[in-house]
């Protein structure tokens, strides 16, 4: 704090000035070292006086009351201090080095040591070093760094155990990480409950693996195995009735599918007698209908024109008839209401039936043991794998099986709605390979 | 008016999605979506009205819900179908353009999926898992038999062996087989796994083949699914059990060691000892097995009661069968199947050994003098059979196991007619029928068998005729001299007197009878009406029965009576 803005020292003599009062005596006289004194004065009583001054005693104190710290763990060793006693709140912010700067327990940061650090492992620059690092890591680094270890040793106890790979935890009861769905899939959309299919699951009426009828045993009672020949029996009945079935349908496409090379012979032959001397129903039915449009031809050359009075009279004629019949049909709808009970009959009939219709429509689509038709393809019971009476033997070592169980579990799972039947898909070429021949390998010059 | 709504917006036709709709959707290629369809459990649905599903047209389709693709676009193996993709690309092209050292880091690091979290989320509780178990066993045991090729990869083949073979220490540990049934396709098991009933096939021992109209691409998928959830159910069952998992054989003797062979490697010594089953598995932590004893229920109403009746007699007849063979030492000859008996041999607590030189872990020999029951299955000759046991044909185990008593030995003697091998599948409760009934009581002192052929088994059969004509005999010729004494009487004589004698037995049971009435009389009104309900049910069924065998006789009788006319 200064007065005075500037001393004023002038080799000139002092200009006193005509009034000899306070305020010009103290305009024109240097007191600037009297104020300085002044000042370190008010400063002394300010601070409590210069240092020198002062007794050791009053400067320094032994500081010899042991602080009441926790046990050093193994866990914490590389907190500091400071980050132990403090509350959690405060804990979040003791590594922003501007906090740590407030608070005072400041630790003093080294320069880094450049150049040539000392790779001793007991050297204390080193440690210090690793020291300051590992108080630098964050919170949720030494939490997955703690995870880590620990997933490390469960690992390491699992294998100690000889435990399986995969196999080596109880997965219903679980709730680690490796059981839950891929953290980085799941986290874009909110995972979605139970699709239809797992909600309804067991919609089949069919069991997994069929319960075996008691005429498939190896060694079966005789009414058992009589039981279950009549089953295959009707079985395969059913699937030559239906292979007839199919033969006359496509021998039928088959005669109208050929093409004209294949019947260019049969053309040809014609009317050749030493082809065939009688001819075939289906040529004296060709023959028929070509006379009968060459009559028709032959007809409409020779029709004339209808007149215009004949057209009239038939015109009449047939208003007459429609007239008639319109007048017959009125008479039978008039007459319809004495007829009322029988037509509620009819339809009530016709409703009933309807309705019984509808309920076995219903109970054939409800049926838990129907076959849908997921595809193109249709379902196609298997056979009835039996053994025929001759071929039975009791001994089990003589026993051939029967049947391929894979085949067998192949069609459970078409037949419970799990697979849909299909056709199997072979590869087919879009082209057709070129063939090459490199000139020094031909074949002709070997 | 309001907006015009357009067609094909709503209801069935948004509810539904078709097969290749659904593969755009999920940009993965049909294969692949056919594989995680099978994986997640997602399959193919029909529409009540395919029309309007297909959004007019009438082209056949397969058709899936909506729902179920949305929720099968969440699932992270499909990055994984992807991440393969581009392997094989990258891998074809290192190979293409001869880059060995590519190729190999290419391997090295190929993508693999796994199912785990897939298994959990299809089956939320660990009963859910053992509920759906008899897909899984059957197609787990029979991919276990094809030999390795292009469609069937060694791993799937090895992880059906080594899990199925776990599952059956399981059911041996834990006494839970309850039925096998030998078919002409393959063996059928039933057995009970924590109360849930659990079915499965096994196919015969003989060289399996790949039929050519199933899709191996296909089963292969179901059976990579099956291993995953069979391998943590076998975890969880031998852990509940408190045996250790992976099994390890309990007491690694020296008839185990003398297995060692300069052959087989250690490892393989180990497996092959695993597989043979003949012994019983380390626990984890060494615990007091306790019997497990029935609940007591009290039933209020009569069908209740009679249904907590139902329940103790299975309960007693299952603690019977899993001692059924309890003690008992059997040899098994090598032309019989060497699994299936072995496995269901011990199911019911007997002991197994064949011929060292045939398969691993043999335990004992033939001429060890503890066998009871040889099991052949070819005719052998009298001179080498041992006196002390019996030569049984392996039918009788089986029915055995299904009867849930030691039937008796004769008609399974090598060389017998065998009487058919009935399923225990057919439903026959209270009245047993056809051969249940014909049962001859167990034999308890052991009579010795050998060299017994038809014509000296008809011979007993006589035998046993005319002792019994001989017990009748005595009978009527008392009858006959009591009426003679009475008739040479004369009317009024004194007689001495003799010491009344109190039959102790009569005595006693005249006083069970009658403090069990007492007890009835004082139980409470509740009690007693439930107690008449039971043994009206009780007296019901026993009539029915009665009613069965009297037809049966009179059927029987009928038959007989007309082949001797």
């Amino acid at each position: 704090m200064e007065i005075l803005s500037e001393p004023v020292r002038k080799p000139h003599k002092a200009r006193l000035s005509k009034s000899r009062k306070k305020k010009s005596w103290r305009k024109f006289s240097n007191v600037a070292d009297v104020e300085e004194f002044l000042d370190e004065e008010r400063e002394d009583a300010r601070t409590g006086g210069p240092l020198y001054e002062k007794k050791d005693s009053d400067l320094f104190l032994i500081d010899d009351v042991k602080p009441d710290l926790p046990p050093p763990s193994r866990k914490s060793s590389h907190k500091s201090p400071a980050a132990v006693s403090q509350p959690s709140e405060i804990s979040l912010w003791k590594d922003l080095k501007c906090f740590r700067g407030i608070t005072g327990n400041r630790v003093p940061e080294k320069a880094k040591p450049h150049g040539n650090v000392s790779l001793d492992v007991n050297s204390k620059q080193l440690k210090r070093t690793v020291e300051i690092l590992n108080q630098r890591k964050t919170e949720k680094v030494r939490r997955a760094e703690n995870k880590a270890k620990k997933a490390a040793a469960e690992q390491e106890a699992v294998n100690e155990r000889g435990a399986d790979p995969v196999f080596n935890r109880n997965l219903w009861a679980s709730n680690s990480d490796k059981d839950k769905v891929d953290q980085r899939q799941a986290a874009i959309t909110k995972s979605a409950g139970l699709p239809p299919t797992l909600r309804l699951k067991k919609a089949s009426g069919f069991t997994a693996v069929e319960l075996p009828h008691p005429g498939s045993s190896y060694n079966p009672a005789e009414t058992d195995h009589a039981d279950l020949i009549a089953i295959a029996t009707a079985h395969a009945a059913k699937v030559a009735a239906e292979d007839a079935k199919l033969a006359v349908f496509s021998a039928k496409r088959n005669r109208s599918d050929k093409s004209a090379a294949e019947t260019w012979m049969e053309e040809m032959e014609e009317g050749l007698p030493n082809t065939s001397t009688e001819p075939t129903d289906e040529t004296v039915i060709k023959r028929e209908s070509d006379e009968d449009t060459d009559d028709d031809v032959k007809g409409a050359v020779g029709k004339e024109r209808k007149t215009n009075k004949i057209r009239k009279r038939e015109k009449l004629q047939d208003d007459k008839t429609k007239k008639r019949s319109e007048l017959k049909r009125k008479r039978i709808r008039d007459n319809e209401v004495y007829s009322v009970k029988k037509i509620m009959k009819e339809i009530k009939v016709k409703e009933a039936a309807d309705s019984k219709k509808a309920l076995l429509r219903k109970a054939k689509i409800e049926d838990p043991k129907r076959v849908k038709k997921l595809g193109l393809v249709k379902f196609v019971e298997p056979e009835v794998d039996v053994k025929l009476k001759e071929d039975i033997e009791d001994n089990l070592r003589r026993l051939k099986p029967e049947g391929s169980l894979f085949v067998d579990r192949y069609k459970s799972l078409q037949r419970r709605n799990i697979l849909e039947p299909r056709k199997r898909q072979r590869v087919k070429r879009t082209y057709k390979l070129k063939k090459y021949q490199i000139e020094g390998r031909k074949m002709d010059e070997v | 008016m309001g907006k015009m709504k357009k067609k094909f917006a709503s209801g069935i036709a948004t509810q539904y999605i078709s097969r290749s709709q659904a593969v755009k959707r999920l940009q993965i290629s049909l294969k692949d979506f056919r594989r995680l369809c099978i994986l997640k459990g997602v399959y193919p649905n029909e529409p009540k009205n395919k029309k309007r599903a297909n959004k007019g047209s009438t082209a056949v389709k397969t058709f899936y819900f909506m729902k179920d693709i949305q929720f099968l676009a969440h699932e992270p193996i499909i990055q994984k179908f992807r991440d393969f993709k581009v392997f094989v690309k990258k891998l074809k092209k290192a190979v293409v353009y001869k880059n060995p050292l590519t190729a190999q880091r290419l391997r090295r690091n190929k993508p693999v999926y796994k199912l785990d979290h897939i298994v959990k989320e299809r089956y939320p509780a660990f009963v859910d898992a053992i509920r759906d178990l008899d897909d899984c066993l059957s197609m787990c045991f029979l991919f276990a038999t094809l030999p390795k090729s292009r469609s069937t990869p060694e791993r799937i083949i090895r992880m059906c062996r080594r899990l199925t073979v776990e599952f059956m220490h399981y059911v041996i540990a834990a006494k839970a087989l309850r039925k096998v049934f030998v078919s002409i396709k393959g063996i059928y098991y039933q057995a009970d796994i924590q109360g849930q009933t659990v079915t499965w096939i096994v196919p015969h021992a003989v060289p399996s083949y790949q039929p050519a109209d199933v899709d191996f691409k296909i089963m292969l998928t179901f059976t990579d699914f099956y291993v995953t959830m069979l391998g943590f159910v076998n975890f969880n069952l031998y852990t509940q059990l408190n045996l250790s998992y992976p099994p390890k054989i309990a007491a690694e003797d020296d008839v185990n060691r003398a297995d060692d062979r300069e052959l087989v490697t250690a490892e393989e010594n180990f497996r092959e000892r695993i597989s043979a089953m003949n012994q019983s598995l380390m626990t984890a932590v060494g615990t007091v097995e306790e019997e497990p004893q029935m609940d007591q229920f009290p039933a209020a109403t009569e069908t209740e009661a009679s249904a907590v009746e139902q329940a103790r007699q299975e309960f007693e007849k299952v603690k019977k069968l899993a001692a059924l063979f309890a003690g008992k030492k059997f040899y098994l000859n090598r032309e019989v199947p060497r699994e299936p008996l072995v496995f269901i041999i011990r199911a019911c607590g007997g002991e197994c050994s064949w011929d060292r030189n045939t398969a691993f872990g043999a335990t004992f020999d033939e001429n060890d003098s503890a066998v009871s029951y040889q099991i052949v299955d070819r005719p052998i000759e009298k001179k080498n059979q041992l006196i002390n046991r019996y030569y049984l044909q392996p039918q009788w185990v089986f029915d055995s196991i299904n009867a849930r008593e030691v039937l008796p030995i004769e008609p399974y003697l090598p060389g017998q007619k065998l009487p058919p091998h009935l399923s225990p599948f057919v439903d026959a409760t209270g009245y047993q029928p056809s051969r249940e009934t014909v049962i001859l009581p167990p034999i308890t002192e052991r009579v010795p068998d050998i060299g017994m052929d038809e014509g000296e088994e008809n011979v007993s059969d006589s035998d046993e005729d005319d002792a019994s004509s001989d017990e009748e005999s005595p009978v009527s010729n008392k009858s006959k001299d009591g009426k003679k004494e009475e008739s040479s009487k004369p009317e009024m004589v004194v007689k001495r007197g003799a010491p009344k004698r109190v039959d102790q037995k009569h005595s006693e049971m005249v006083q069970n009878a009658e403090e069990k009435r007492m007890a009835i009389l004082a139980m409470p009104k509740k009690r007693r009406h439930l107690y008449e309900q039971i043994m009206h049910s009780k007296k019901q069924q026993q009539k029915e029965v009665r009613k069965l065998t009297e037809k049966r006789k009179v059927i029987e009788g009928g038959g007989s009576g007309k082949k001797k006319v």
